[in-house]
């Protein structure tokens, strides 16, 4: 019988791992290279994409050729069949998709009426329907297992205001409400998915803000300081855990207090 | 990779098994499932479960209709969907084509306003 012949080949895929699979978008550099090390520390097995690689990428790669613990693919977000190869190819390799965490996202400053509309769509394309494209693609994955957690990176600036990022604020501001309808959506198949905001911590996205501007920051924050790396990983880590078995749908800052 | 010919009624019988795969983990049982049996009405399916059995399908069969062939509204019954797999991987159905599949659908919108007028 011909299914029987079609059917078995992928039924007889081993399962290259019993550790889950944690895709990230984004993970070549800044927080998602953080959100890539701190989940392979974990014992992760990790399978990140960007449209190019980074020394990062680069040792990663050399030191794990096979793809036991570590995959990384050259994908544009926006590029839908691209998304859907590159899910189908993760499935093939690892045989399970656990976690999707949607990092991949930019940021273009500048006041409305001066902005570029190639900027505009930039944003709106990555940071939107790129993300929802990636969800999309994972969450059918995580139908077949009945189980699974996606964590989209917002920001602050999704939940308050700031002049300069109207743009950036209404994409990351649509990844929240993706967050709480994908929730009521998918958690009769226990697929929980969350939103992390993080305030200002150090970062390339920062990189720009003068000290004068830093301090001012640190001035209206309850806990006096910028936020580290670690300080979003660690959250994210937890969210991904068991130990959050019962959180889903919501949209935690970890900001300081700023935003409270 | 899939590179084998399915035939229709091979495919009828990957998604009748998918759908007593999800009935049963619902301890449900259903000794048969027939090709006019309503996803929703008869067999209980919501559209999550559905969107479950077609990410399942597409693993199992390599295949997805409904990202460009077939409306996924237009799927009320078994055989809808495994006419909509079998004209996808087959390129021909036991009984007809998409459009039949869009008139049997409003065949049966009329026949519902008109027991609601009834």
């Amino acid at each position: 019988m011909f299914v029987r012949d079609v059917v078995g080949v992928f039924e007889s895929q081993e399962m290259l791992t019993d550790r889950q699979v944690v895709v990230i978008s984004g993970g070549s550099r800044g927080l998602g290279q953080a959100l890539v090390t701190a989940c392979l520390q974990h014992d992760y097995v990790v399978a990140t994409c960007s449209r190019s690689t980074t020394p990062f990428i680069e040792e990663l790669l050399t030191q794990d050729p096979a793809r036991q613990t570590f995959m990384w693919e050259s994908v544009d977000c926006t590029d839908y069949a691209r998304v859907q190869q590159f899910t189908t190819e993760i499935v093939q390799c690892y045989g399970r998709i656990d976690v999707l965490i949607n990092n991949a996202g930019i940021g273009v400053d500048g006041l409305l009426p001066l902005m570029r509309q190639s900027d505009i769509e930039q944003s709106i394309h990555l940071n939107i329907a790129g993300t929802i494209f990636l969800t999309r693609a994972c969450s059918r994955a995580m139908l077949q297992q009945q189980s699974g957690c996606i964590i989209n990176i917002s920001s602050v600036n999704a939940i308050r205001g700031q002049a300069g990022i109207a743009v950036y604020s209404a994409t990351k501001a649509a990844l929240d409400g993706l967050t709480r309808s994908l929730a009521k959506e998918l958690g009769p198949k226990n697929i929980r998915i969350n939103s992390v905001a993080p305030g200002y911590f150090e970062s390339t996205m920062v990189g720009h803000l003068t000290e004068a501007q830093k301090h001012r920051i640190m001035r209206r924050t309850p806990l006096g300081r910028l936020g580290t790396v670690d300080d979003i990983t660690n959250l994210v880590l937890f969210l991904l855990s068991p130990q959050a078995a019962f959180v889903t749908g919501q949209i935690i800052a970890v900001d300081g207090g700023l935003t409270c | 990779m899939l590179n084998a010919k399915l035939t229709s009624q091979a495919i009828e019988q990957v998604i009748h098994e998918e759908i007593l795969h999800i009935l049963d983990e619902r301890e449900e049982w259903i000794p048969d499932i027939a090709n006019d049996a309503r996803l929703h009405a008869d067999l209980g399916l919501g559209s999550l479960d559905l969107a479950q059995l077609v990410s399942v399908l597409e693993m199992k069969l390599r295949a997805d209709p409904f990202e460009h062939l077939v409306a996924i509204t237009e799927i009320r019954t078994v055989g809808d969907l495994c006419q909509a797999y079998q004209r996808l991987l087959v390129g021909e159905t036991n009984e007809s084509t998409t459009r039949d599949i869009l008139r049997a659908g409003q065949t049966r919108a009329q026949a519902r306003r008109a027991r609601r007028q009834a």
